[in-house]
């Protein structure tokens, strides 16, 4: 009996230092999930006035149809770019997006069309055939992709440092990287996989075509970063532009911001929904510790109640019997 | 004096740098310098390192840019830079530091850009310095 009160005492004990670590790292992830959706909304200026110059240009743009960056190839490979997280607790964040990869590795159709506006591109290559490559942020996505693509699944570069408040200078070179692999031709599609922060309780895990520069895309990122896009040039006033140094320039200039842009975008979206998904796990921790810490609690008082009780009875028998 | 000004604004992805009512700004263009004064054409060029100077009223602001591009129009300038920072804000010290630094690596296209960057910022950060009589170390 006076083992077991002990060790339910040491119990109650672990438990409630438990519960005061999750608690804590339940306060930090709320900090730091405030300072994720300042940064998100951060983007919004630049990603209205990148899209207004882009609008502006947008008759450059379309005698422009030979760059690169804007040629649609039938889609025989595709780069994938997986954002994740650099540590575990924080949900079903990991998990979630394991499985938003292995939905479209089962269903590729989506994955293997490429479009220009309405047009569509089908890929005659079978569904086994079609070769996926990965670019991981965190390290958790290589575990993911491994779980979800087999072990042989082709990582070409990982980018961990990247996850916690990373600087529009520090996506750079993986932009570079995703940019120069496309113009080489060895990929034929770049997407990228990655949460999207509706709300503290609500993410959803979604897929993003990067490359070849959609017009469609660009539109409909722009109107989820805010709804009121039009009001920022998308219907302005028809003006013209001197264009220094010429419009085949700036183009070229732009369009690498632009994916930077995406990129550094999805990745500020994943950082607050892990850390509001941190929260969210760390305060469901911290109510289970304070349940079973109450539940060990009655158990223990009720052991100790058992035994007092006890004590008295033989206490009083004992009494009874000498008195006799 | 007229009364017209520009409306200016410069932005990066993490932030919204400077944004205010100014006479006139000097920006570093590809192509060398252009000073955009109220009612200048629309325009929209390509930028390269360097440093910004507006005027308002008759104070001067001080910026440095490692690039970008610029929107005019409507006297409406809006400047969507890679990096930028105010001169006050520019720690001159670490500065030519990281100038340093990316010096000793140098070799690397991104490395040459780094350069550049840091190069205006120190520009821009003497020059603040010089006008705020602020005397650096050697």
């Amino acid at each position: 009996m006076a083992n077991n009160t002990r060790e339910i005492r040491r119990r109650i004990k672990s438990i409630n230092s438990t519960r005061k670590i999750t608690r804590a790292m339940e306060m930090v992830s709320a900090a730091k999930m405030r300072r994720a959706v300042a940064a998100v909304l951060a983007i919004r200026p630049y990603a209205h006035s990148a899209w207004s110059v882009l609008t502006n240009l947008a008759r450059a743009f379309e005698q422009y149809g030979g760059h690169g960056m804007l040629e649609v190839r039938e889609v025989k490979s595709i780069l994938m770019i997986v954002v994740s997280s650099n540590r575990g607790l924080c949900g079903a964040f990991n998990t979630n997006i394991a499985r938003k990869i292995r939905y479209e590795l089962d269903h590729p159709e989506r994955l293997k069309m490429n479009r220009i506006g309405n047009k569509k591109i089908e890929s005659t290559v079978k569904d086994g055939e079609l070769k996926v490559d990965y670019i991981t942020i965190g390290r958790k996505a290589a575990e993911i992709i491994a779980r979800v693509d087999g072990s042989d699944a082709h990582v070409i570069a990982s980018f961990a440092h990247l996850t916690y408040q990373p600087k529009a200078e520090e996506v750079r070179p993986l932009a570079k990287l995703v940019m120069d692999e496309y113009l080489k031709k060895n990929y034929d599609k770049v997407v990228i996989v990655y949460t999207d922060y509706v709300s503290a309780i609500n993410q959803q895990t979604k897929i993003r075509q990067v490359l070849p520069i959609s017009k469609v895309d660009i539109e409909k990122q722009i109107a989820e970063i805010d709804q009121h896009a039009k009001e920022y040039g998308l219907v302005g006033p028809k003006v013209e532009y001197k264009i220094e140094p010429s419009p085949r320039e700036v183009l070229e200039f732009i369009f690498p911001r632009l994916i930077e842009m995406q990129i550094f975008h999805a990745i500020e979206e994943s950082n607050a929904s892990k850390e509001s998904a941190r929260m969210i796990a760390m305060q469901n921790a911290t109510d289970a510790a304070g349940d079973m810490a109450h539940s060990f609690t009655l158990a223990y008082n009720q052991i100790r109640q058992q035994k007092i009780t006890q004590e008295i009875a033989e206490i009083s028998a004992g009494a009874a019997a000498i008195e006799s | 004096m007229s009364d017209l000004t520009i409306q200016f604004k410069i932005v990066t992805p993490e932030r919204t740098v400077f944004e205010d009512t100014v006479d006139q700004a000097t920006l570093p263009v590809t192509d060398g310098e252009v000073t955009i004064l109220p009612n200048h054409r629309s325009y929209i060029a390509s930028m390269k390192a360097g440093e910004i100077m507006i005027k308002k009223g008759g104070e001067e602001i001080l910026l440095s840019t490692s690039g970008g591009f610029l929107e005019f129009a409507g006297n409406e300038l809006v400047i969507l830079a890679d990096t930028a920072e105010r001169a006050e804000e520019i720690d001159l010290k670490r500065a030519e530091e990281a100038k340093a630094r990316a010096e000793k690596l140098k070799g690397e296209a991104t490395v040459a850009a780094a350069i550049q960057k840091h190069a205006a910022r120190i520009q821009v950060a003497r020059k603040h310095y010089t006008k705020k009589g602020i005397r650096m170390g050697e």
